[in-house]
């Protein structure tokens, strides 16, 4: 197999040049200074820890390296791993788990990354002009919500890098025709795959964007099946078996992440409306607001202004095709949303946001096709072209900021909120009671999250078996000294606790000890 | 190919400038208009609440609306559910109040004891659920067990007035054992009043046994412990209610012609108020139902329920109601209450409301209801 284009060297692969480039350190310093200042600003706010989902991200890495049955089997089967396990380099500490900065040490170094890598991929397009790299990259990097998801224990952040670092290697391949560049491109994909579900259709964007990339590299069709072969095996099928396989081994159904009891479609069922109901024009609307909220019509209409300049420009280039495999993630949610596999919510009156967070991935081909924007102005124009876009969607975030406009940190302030009756079981749970816990972790995450460590749930093993059901017929016997029940609902699960324990002969030892509209806190009596 | 990049530039710019004057939307990021809060909207199990105005929970009136809970054996979380629907419906109306009407039962006309029937007469613990819901609107809450008469009615046509109990003490005995958790209910959902006797007027000279009961209920509630007469012994002006100033459930025959206007009925109902009590005690005479069923010809028995399936003509309960409105203002009544809603009805839906049974004012009488909460009272 020949993995070099048999025509002739383009002038991207003229030596590389004599003074090594300090912007991307540059870059790299300002994204850092912006993601501490950002994080420490949201940590005194207490927003942190705001999504739902944060407490859940956190929890899981927690219980893979504490609690009572801590390993590899607490990834759990529907949050995608490399996220919790990134997380793990500091979720062992409890302080820094208990805060949410273990999360946000994970997400804040992989914006750092994705704002140097967006610098690198830029300079792909410009050459040697550093200017519209560094505009690209920083409208990425001072973007306000982008610093506010940056904060925290999200599992965005590191997607974005991972997908980022995949285009940027694709770029880098049509450039240099180094087949480890494919190699890495490959890798990148399969860690951003299993950082997000979205992952899986870029990783078979990308795989077609490698066969169609190969074509306009002139390679043969015999070199494009193995090309395509590297790609699809570190690309996409590694991270896919790789998951199906954890899943089988740990639940016996490889595809649980998929159709399992706590999976997105699961959750999606139980919802008794659906906000976009299979409506385009609503799906269309829902997506729209939430890439103009994420990014702001100004970063929008450069990105599309960018978007008309690039297609002129490349006209379908090879190195153009990995972009352009980026941006349809658009449409992908637009379908996504409409095919209901995924809620948003469509303003309205008093309305709660749900989701705008999906949005935000925009601001990672708007950011490329910004920079190639710039990259496209007449030389004498370059610097000021980049300060003034850099410069005003810098004062246009700081505004929003100053205006208590970030739409994401609304969003999680508005989840944190709806959290309230978990958060005071919670502080119940950390403040007056010791020994064990039995509670059912689903939807009951942030009660839990303080005393993850002490927690009986459907996940914990003793000498490798599953204690659940066990514990669940007699939760005396082994030695549960709190019961926690949700009581029930119309729009959550039945509580499992709740459905096996409530007025059961077998709470006679406990004795009520917290009631709110919500939860039900049992302690054991003394004997 | 400067030409192109300028026309290529102008147009990028154009489209800006198009993008930007979205309507709604912002030039930076932004939260959508009217979404930006970040403490949430009152909720109930992820359903919004309505809350009563704060000028209309100021009023001294009474303003109420009675909900017939006939849903007791739907599951707590479609109880909680229909509680909230129906009490966002309620306060939409401009009520500050609600009546939570529940059934409970005796053994016939002349019966020993009283007892829940489940499925039919809610739990305590359901019962606290809805106050506590009702509270979360921000209305007053009327806890009012009413005794279902259809087991009474069932040999000599009988009803809950007119029981005459084998042994009285026994059966008050009964029933305060069974009014026991209900009040317990009562107050640990934060209800505001409390019906210890309704319609029950053939026991209504048993004042010692009264006496008991309302003394026993004050240790375990603590809001107000209220009873209600039926217009027939209300319109006899006898003594003897177990608490003073009884209120009024009232279906007074004012024999007013089918098609009469609303002066016409006000003046009746005025006339027939102040014929029965003076001005003194109307003040602290609260009509605790008043209701009609949207049928011709019901102005000659009002406190006949006209058969499903009977041919509507709403504008005889709309009329009635605003002379009923009227008249509780004229008379400077402490307050009113329409009757009814079932807890099984939907507000929010017009095709249904329309096979509701005559009876029911969803859709018919309830807009004449939400201009007499309006205005009028203090």
């Amino acid at each position: 197999m020949v993995l070099t284009s048999p025509r002739a060297a383009g002038p991207a692969e003229a030596e590389p040049a004599v003074r090594p480039d300090r912007a991307p350190l540059a870059v790299g310093l300002v994204a850092t200074v912006l993601s501490v200042a950002s994080t420490w600003y949201y940590f005194r706010h207490q927003l942190v820890l705001g999504y739902h989902d944060s407490f859940s991200h956190l929890e899981i890495s927690r219980r893979v390296v504490a609690g009572l049955s801590p390993g590899i089997a607490q990834l759990g089967g529907v949050w995608l791993p490399v996220p919790q396990l990134l997380e793990d380099l500091f979720s062992w500490n409890y302080t820094l788990y208990r805060t949410g900065l273990a999360g946000s040490a994970v997400s804040m170094a992989s914006f750092v990354a994705a704002t140097v890598l967006l610098y690198r991929l830029i300079r792909l397009f410009t050459g040697d002009l550093r200017w519209p790299a560094i505009a690209g990259a920083l409208v990425f990097a001072v973007n306000v919500n982008m610093l506010y998801q940056q904060s925290t224990s999200m599992d965005e952040l590191p997607f974005y890098a991972f997908t980022i670092a995949a285009v940027y290697y694709l770029v880098r391949w049509a450039e240099l025709r180094k087949a480890t560049d494919l190699l890495a491109a490959g890798v990148s994909s399969m860690l951003a795959m299993l950082c997000r579900y979205e992952g899986w259709f870029l990783a078979g964007v990308f795989l077609i964007c490698v066969i169609v990339m190969g074509r306009r590299l002139g390679y043969s069709w015999r070199d494009i099946r193995g090309l395509a072969l590297i790609t699809a095996t570190f690309g996409l099928l590694a991270s896919a078996a790789g998951w199906a396989l954890y899943n089988y081994l740990i639940f016996g159904n490889a595809l649980n992440f998929e159709n399992g009891p706590d999976s997105s479609a699961a959750q999606m069922a139980q919802r008794h409306t659906s906000i976009i109901d299979g409506s385009w024009l609503l799906a269309l609307k829902g997506y729209g607001y939430a890439i103009a909220s994420d990014l702001g019509l100004v970063m929008v209409a450069l990105a599309v202004a960018g978007l008309i300049v690039f297609l002129a420009c490349e006209r379908f280039s090879a190195r153009s095709l990995p972009v352009l495999g980026l941006l349809t993630i658009v449409p992908f949610y637009v379908y996504s949303l409409k095919a209901g596999a995924e809620p948003i919510s469509v303003p309205q009156p008093y309305g709660f946001l749900l989701n705008y967070r999906f949005g935000l991935i925009a601001a990672l081909p708007a950011a490329i096709l910004i920079g190639y924007l710039v990259g496209r102005l007449p030389r004498r124009g370059l610097i000021p072209a980049a300060l003034a876009v850099t410069l005003g969607l810098a004062a246009l975030s700081g505004l929003s900021l100053a205006r208590h406009q970030v739409v994401l940190a609304t969003e999680a302030a508005q989840d944190l909120s709806s959290q309230q009756p978990q958060v005071q079981a919670g502080a119940f749970l950390v403040q007056h009671t010791s020994g064990l816990i039995l509670l059912d972790i689903v939807q009951n995450e942030r009660v839990a999250f303080a005393v993850v460590d002490r927690t009986v749930y459907d996940g914990t093993k003793e000498s490798g078996h599953n204690q659940w059901t066990a514990v669940l017929q007699n939760p005396g016997a082994f030695g549960i000294q709190v019961i926690v029940m949700r009581l029930p609902s119309s729009n959550e699960p039945l509580d499992v606790v709740y459905g096996a324990l409530h007025d059961s002969p077998l709470l006679r030892p406990y004795r009520l000890v917290y009631r709110s509209p919500s939860y039900l806190i049992y302690s054991r009596q003394p004997a | 190919m400067t030409g192109i990049r300028g026309r290529l530039l102008a147009l990028a710019a154009t489209l800006a400038v198009t993008l930007c004057g979205c309507a709604g939307l912002s030039a930076g990021p932004a939260v959508p208009v009217g979404n930006d809060w970040t403490t949430p909207p009152p909720m109930i199990d992820g359903t919004p609440v309505s809350e009563v105005a704060a000028p209309s929970a100021r009023l001294t009136a009474d303003l109420g609306i009675q909900v017939y809970w006939n849903t007791a054996d739907a599951t707590r979380a479609r109880q909680q559910d229909e509680g909230t629907q129906i009490f966002n419906y309620v306060v939409g109306l401009g009520a500050n109040s609600v009546g939570i009407d529940f059934p409970f039962f005796t053994d016939g006309e002349y019966p020993t004891r009283v007892y829940g029937v489940p499925g039919s007469t809610p739990s305590p613990a359901i019962i606290a659920m809805l106050v506590a819901n009702g509270r979360a609107h921000g209305l007053r809450v009327l806890v009012r067990p009413l005794l279902d008469d259809g087991n009474i009615m069932a040999v000599n046509g009988d009803w809950r007035g007119s029981i005459r109990p084998r042994s009285v003490s026994s059966w008050f005995r009964s029933y305060l054992g069974f009014l026991t958790p209900y009040l317990r209910a009562a107050q640990a959902g934060g209800a505001t009043a409390f019906g210890i006797d309704t319609e029950l007027d053939s026991l209504a000279g048993q004042a010692g046994d009264w006496a008991r009961v309302r003394s026993a209920a004050a240790t375990l509630f603590t809001g107000q412990l209220v009873s209600a007469v039926n217009y027939g012994l209300w319109q006899q002006d006898k003594p003897g209610e177990p608490v003073p100033d009884a209120a009024l459930d009232a279906y007074p025959p004012l024999g007013a012609a089918s098609g009469a206007t609303v002066p016409t009925l006000t003046a009746a109902w005025v006339s027939w108020l102040r014929r029965h009590r003076p001005a003194q005690a109307l003040e602290k005479t609260v009509l605790q139902e008043v209701g009609i069923s949207a049928v011709a010809g019901a102005y000659a028995a009002p406190a006949i329920t006209a058969p499903d399936g009977t041919p509507l003509d709403v504008t005889v309960q709309r009329d009635w109601f605003a002379a009923a409105c009227a008249a509780a203002k004229t008379t400077r009544l402490a307050g009113l209450y329409f009757f009814d809603v079932n807890s099984s009805d939907n507000p929010l839906d017009p095709v249904a409301a329309a096979r509701y049974a005559p009876g029911s004012f969803i859709d018919r009488g309830d807009d004449v209801i939400k201009a007499c909460f309006g205005s009028g009272w203090s």
